[in-house]
């Protein structure tokens, strides 16, 4: 028996030995030409050497997959660490973790100034108000030459506070607050009448649900008076296609309203039944609306169902996923590319508006100095609401 | 029963050797995880993504990607091109036609603001305010303004052929121009009246010294009783033409201290020899680096006060390095320190005199003099000095 077993283990190690061999190998061969092993090694001595902070070396390691991933010079298409991931997944939920804070940095770089405060958020429980001033974030001047330490700060989701110098915005009432991230629901829409008859309807955020949330929005508009709409699309980002598929659905009747290709080239064309609503309706739309949003814009002026009113839009419309690796990270990818209904691809040209309007370096002044806009200085709003009238 | 025997011994032999031999592997070959990862990463792609792979982007990717992984802003990678970019651009000069240019928001065009004097463009008889409608062979509007600069530059002695319209003619006009070297203008001086010279140097290159030294002669030879001295929006540049540029200012004192990564400590001094007319320096959140050093060393001797806002607070000093194969490593290696002994990054130098421009201008270039808050207080302040 004993010789049996001794058999058996030297063929067991012999086995052993050699697949894991070959498998290494495989790996190794597989990579070869991805990169020159004996350049890293002199990048690396180079940076121990003569590079002036501690360097964190699994961080540099780490980095070498996000490098790898923007060589492929997609703007969507990046490598997800976990806390990244993580993020992510909170953001599929219609979620963010974060303090709530909304903001912009202010002139000159000197201040960031907040121009909104997330409802039900760990900033919202404290004395905050839009138009106040950041100074200082856990002893770190407000200043441009400290971008990134201070973006990382205001970006953290991890559990530890972080202490935010505040003051009003005219620079008194200094004081120090302490906030901690939380998972924060993410406002979708919100609406108002203006001029007595236009439902106005600004989107935030489009996450599941969000096509029936805005079909009740225009429900309440209508039953207030509401005789047109203003769809606000400015400033969102949004992967979520077929929500804006349903939202196209309440507007434009009976006709394709966008297409999206995958990568092999299979296509699945988008077309609607009967609209929901007719009335007189506008789309406002700015170099911030991005991704599957920018197909809204695009079926409304392809169908001729409404104005585009703004400024050409990001150009990113494409649809995106998430694929996990076995490691907790993962990789945001890029899919399917998006076209119009005439087949103009979205992937890097924008939509342009029927009516171009830029906002003015007055409003733009305006909402850095004060964290607000007024409708008046509003010039996309405007043309929207002259459309209308 | 035997035949069990062999296999169970089979496979403990089978799985102990496999692990003794993976993680003996991952421990001596640190790349072992990185080479598994990557193509765990290069399957996703080729299984989903719906562009392109251009292998060699990718691979300068994870070359930038792991020098980008210490987090500093200014240690990055550059690949060959780069790197010759990069070179050009700090020799401050280039074989190009010799003109400056900025895009016109009112209707979206490439706006000529200054040609250089001498240079090809000069020499034909393009002027300040024509609009570049065409070069080399294509139209351009405003959204090609970054586009521009690689189809006028190329190799000197070599041809290009633009087409420029000229507003007040109400004209278009083709050239063809032979490209020359053209020695980028860092430095430009007037008189702002008989007793005050202004002196504005927009960064700091190799030429800039010669150029520098050029002004100081010429204002010093008008008999100039007091100096502005503009270094707002300067993001710096080298050095070692920093401190020259410092010297024939200060008298034999400490221009600024550098200290590296093991404590070695490297001063510069000025020599005893330097002017002594009375200098204003004007300075802005733009100001950075070099021109960091240049004020404060100013400052901190007295020579000099500062008007205008607190500067960017960039004290740290960038290498150089290039690698074997023609790309390059560009990392911080050093902290300076002014002469009190300050390192200023993320902190900036206060100015003496805190002046803002009016939010109004700020939507405005090419500001009047006489608009300019700042200057005119530099101005107020360099006049108190001389009495």
């Amino acid at each position: 028996m004993k010789s049996k077993h001794l058999a058996g283990i030297i063929t067991g190690v012999s086995l052993g030995i050699s697949v894991t061999v070959m498998a290494i190998g495989c790996v190794s061969a597989a990579s070869d030409d991805k990169y020159s092993r004996s350049k890293i090694d002199q990048i690396g001595k180079l940076l121990q050497q003569s590079y002036l902070r501690e360097i964190d070396d699994k961080k540099v390691e780490n980095n070498i997959y996000a490098g790898y991933v923007s060589g492929l010079e997609d703007p969507i298409t990046s490598y997800l660490n976990e806390e990244q991931l993580k993020a992510q997944q909170v953001l599929q939920e219609g979620k963010y973790i974060g303090t709530g804070l909304q903001f912009e940095w202010g002139l000159n770089g000197r201040y960031i100034i907040i121009t909104d405060i997330v409802q039900s958020s760990p900033s919202a429980r404290q004395n905050i108000k839009i138009g106040d001033k950041i100074t200082e974030i856990d002893g770190i001047k407000v200043m441009l030459s400290n971008e990134t330490e201070l973006y990382e700060k205001l970006s953290y989701t991890g559990d530890e506070e972080v202490a935010y110098t505040f003051e009003n915005n005219d620079e008194t009432n200094k004081r120090e607050i302490k906030l901690t991230a939380e998972v924060i629901n993410i406002k979708s829409m919100a609406h108002k009448i203006i001029q007595n008859n236009i439902g106005y309807i600004t989107l935030f955020s489009i996450k599941k649900g969000a096509s029936k949330e805005l079909e009740e929005q225009i429900q309440a508009l209508k039953a207030s008076g509401a005789q047109s709409f203003i769809v606000d699309t400015r400033n969102v980002y949004s992967n979520n296609i077929e929500e804006i598929y349903q939202m196209s659905q309440l507007f434009i009747n009976e006709k394709t309203v966008f297409k999206v290709k995958n990568k092999k080239d299979e296509v699945k064309e988008y077309k609607t039944a009967k609209a929901i609503y007719d009335e007189p309706t506008v789309v406002l739309i700015n170099d911030r609306t991005k991704g599957a949003l920018e197909a809204f814009a695009a079926a409304m002026k392809s169908a001729k169902r409404g104005k585009v009113i703004g400024v050409t839009s990001a150009g990113i419309g494409r649809i995106n996923e998430i694929i996990p690796l076995e490691d907790k990270t993962g990789l945001m990818v890029s899919t399917g590319i998006i076209y119009t209904a005439n087949d103009i691809s979205l992937k890097d040209a924008g939509v342009k508006p029927d009516i171009e309007v830029k906002s003015s370096i007055e409003g733009v002044i305006e909402l850095i100095t004060t964290g607000r806009l007024n409708e008046k200085n509003d010039l996309q709003l405007m043309e929207a609401i002259k459309q209308l009238s | 029963m035997k035949k069990s025997g062999f296999f169970r011994g089979a496979a403990i032999g089978f799985l102990l050797s496999a692990i003794v031999l993976l993680t003996s592997t991952a421990f001596v070959d640190k790349y072992y995880y990185v080479d598994k990862k990557l193509l765990a990463i290069e399957s996703v792609i080729n299984n989903y993504f719906v562009g392109d792979m251009d292998r060699t982007k990718m691979q300068e990717g994870i070359y930038k990607g792991f020098v980008a992984g210490v987090g500093d802003i200014y240690t990055n990678y550059y690949t060959s091109e780069e790197y010759a970019s990069f070179k050009e651009k700090s020799s401050g000069v280039y074989a190009g036609i010799g003109v400056q240019m900025t895009i016109d928001q009112a209707d979206n065009t490439i706006l000529i603001t200054e040609v250089f004097k001498g240079s090809p463009a000069d020499k034909v008889g393009i002027l300040s305010k024509d609009k570049i409608i065409k070069a080399a062979g294509k139209t351009l509007t405003g959204d090609d303004f970054e586009l521009v600069p690689k189809l006028i530059k190329g190799a000197q002695g070599t041809k290009v052929s633009v087409t420029i319209f000229r507003q007040s003619e109400n004209k278009m006009y083709d050239f063809e121009l032979t490209r020359q070297n053209v020695t980028y203008p860092s430095v430009v001086y007037k008189m702002l009246d008989e007793q005050l010279a202004y002196i504005k140097i927009s960064q700091f290159e190799e030429t800039t010294y010669d150029q520098f030294k050029k002004a100081l002669t010429e204002v010093e030879h008008k008999k100039a009783k007091g100096i502005v001295l503009d270094l707002r929006n300067n993001p710096g540049g080298l050095l070692h033409i920093t401190e020259k540029i410092a010297d024939e200012l200060l008298p034999k004192v400490l221009i600024v201290s550098t200290r590296d990564k093991n404590g070695t400590v490297d001063e510069a001094y000025a020599d005893d020899k330097y002017t002594k007319i009375p200098i204003v320096v004007v300075v802005n959140g733009d100001s950075a680096s070099a021109s960091e050093v240049l004020s404060g060393a100013l400052k901190d001797h007295n020579r000099a006060k500062l008007v205008g806002e607190t500067t960017f607070g960039k004290g740290v000093v960038q290498s150089v390095v290039p690698l074997s194969d023609g790309s390059a490593l560009k990392l911080t290696t050093a902290k300076y320190f002014t002469p009190s002994g300050v390192c200023i990054q993320g902190i900036g130098i206060d100015p003496d005199y805190k002046v803002s421009l009016p939010k109004e201008l700020l939507t405005r270039g090419n500001l009047q003099d006489n608009e300019d808050t700042q200057l005119q207080k530099a101005i107020e302040v360099v006049r108190q000095e001389i009495k």
